[in-house]
């Protein structure tokens, strides 16, 4: 999953033609959602979230996002129709790189459309620590 | 400045109160009116008179009566003997704050002078029409357990006010603190904290908080989750919608956020819906609680 992510965050530096070839390659395997708790150490192909990391990395678009959201939501215990304040009210001083991450990832999806390629970084990265500290605790 | 320097002066003035001091400053922010609903003595009108101090606004307040009339708010024209002509006399209603007491006391002629006003932000006296100054923001109490006298506020004007909060009695501990603050000297209220200019300000940049359109649909949902809802006579009008978007722009504009999110909606939801919806007759029969209908309401509907 640091892989991916960390992967994710180098193709976005690259110029953007090759983005656009990543986009239109990885589009045809959107995953189903499942609103589960997963970890990082989930056998390949069965990881909500490496999953919905990668439809963000393919699509960018904001069903993507949404996608991520809910796994990201989740983790911290919650359903779909959830908000933000309760997932952080839910999580209280527990995990506090997820509790970052799912701030990251509501600015990415419901900023102004400008903020938006700027707070996906962000978020990618926040993912990809969360994501190490996950498989670090492993 | 920020409005939420306000919020902080406030706060050193009124002792707990939370949900109130919220509310007057995010309808300050969103250019709205109040409506609290409360026992007399629960800082009502010093949350209002604090408020217009931080912001070095005129205040004015008046106490609603069944002898009222509309030119009592809005002013009249006298004969000036001196001069031998007609002058206009502006009403306490061209403040910057006025807190309109026990709003439900005076007939509804009274009321419709004030909440015109409140609408249209401009008065007429005689051959003239005056706007208010600006910022504009009506403050009305009403005490809803003491209802002998009083004229009930149709629903069409109840709609007017942005938010109606319930006053509730302060804890024990900070009944305490209100002795002790209070019991010796008057309350101090903090001044200068803020110019009607950064007023302004704040209303102009809190209107372009972006508000994203599964938000905006969160907000149409709420409402149209009144209509037709168990216990509910009648739902909320398409103004509570708009309610809803313009302060949640307003609350993320407080938390220094350029952008809504759907807790800033469900955050005030209570406070804009509960006096725009009618509840049913089962409700008082059933002895239910109209709180915790609009609480299992909001509930029911998933953010985005």
């Amino acid at each position: 999953l640091t892989a991916i992510v960390a992967g994710a965050a180098d193709r976005r530096r690259r110029p953007s033609r090759t983005s656009i070839a990543i986009r239109s390659t990885s589009t045809a395997a959107p995953q189903p959602l499942q609103v589960k708790t997963v970890t990082a150490s989930a056998p390949v192909g069965d990881d909500p979230l490496r999953d919905a990391i990668a439809l963000v990395r393919a699509r960018g678009d904001d069903e993507s996002m949404d996608t991520l959201r809910i796994v990201l939501f989740a983790r911290a215990g919650l359903g779909t129709g959830a908000t933000l304040g309760d997932a952080l009210h839910e999580l209280g001083d527990r995990e506090p790189q997820l509790a970052r991450t799912l701030e990251a990832s509501e600015r990415a999806r419901f900023g102004p459309l400008a903020e938006r390629p700027a707070a996906t970084r962000e978020l990618l990265r926040l993912l990809y620590d969360y994501a190490s500290g996950e498989e670090s605790a492993t | 400045m920020t409005p939420a320097l306000v919020r902080e002066a406030l706060h050193r003035t009124i002792v707990g109160q939370r949900e109130v001091v919220e509310a007057l400053v995010l309808a300050l922010v969103a250019d709205g009116h109040v409506l609290l609903e409360g026992m007399p003595g629960v800082a009502k009108t010093l949350a209002c008179r604090a408020l217009a101090a931080a912001v070095g606004g005129a205040f004015k307040r008046v106490q609603f009566t069944p002898d009222l009339l509309p030119s009592d708010i809005v002013g009249t024209r006298v004969f000036d003997q001196r001069n031998g002509e007609f002058v206009t006399v502006q009403g306490p209603i061209f403040a910057n704050v006025v807190l309109a007491d026990e709003i439900n006391r005076a007939p509804a002629k009274v009321q419709s002078a004030l909440l015109e006003g409140m609408q249209e932000r401009r008065a007429t006296i005689g051959p003239q029409t005056f706007d208010f100054p600006r910022p504009f923001a009506v403050l009305a109490t009403m005490n809803p357990f003491d209802a002998d006298g009083t004229y009930a506020l149709p629903l069409a004007q109840l709609d007017r006010f942005l938010l109606n909060i319930r006053v509730a009695y302060p804890t024990r501990e900070e009944e305490r603190v209100i002795v002790d603050r209070f019991g010796a000297a008057d309350p101090q209220l903090a001044t200068g904290v803020a110019s009607l200019a950064d007023v302004a300000r704040w209303q102009s940049e809190a209107r372009a908080v972006h508000l994203d359109d599964r938000i905006r649909d969160y907000a149409v949902d709420l409402v149209r989750a009144t209509r037709g809802a168990p216990y509910l006579a009648s739902g909320a009008s398409p103004r509570a919608a708009l309610a809803l978007a313009i302060l949640a722009r307003a609350r993320a504009y407080l938390d220094n956020r350029s952008f809504a999110l759907p807790d800033d909606v469900r955050a005030v939801a209570p406070a804009v819906l509960r006096h725009r919806v009618v509840f049913d007759h089962r409700l008082a029969l059933e002895g239910g609680d109209g709180e915790a209908v609009l609480t299992k309401l909001v509930a029911s509907v998933p953010a985005p």
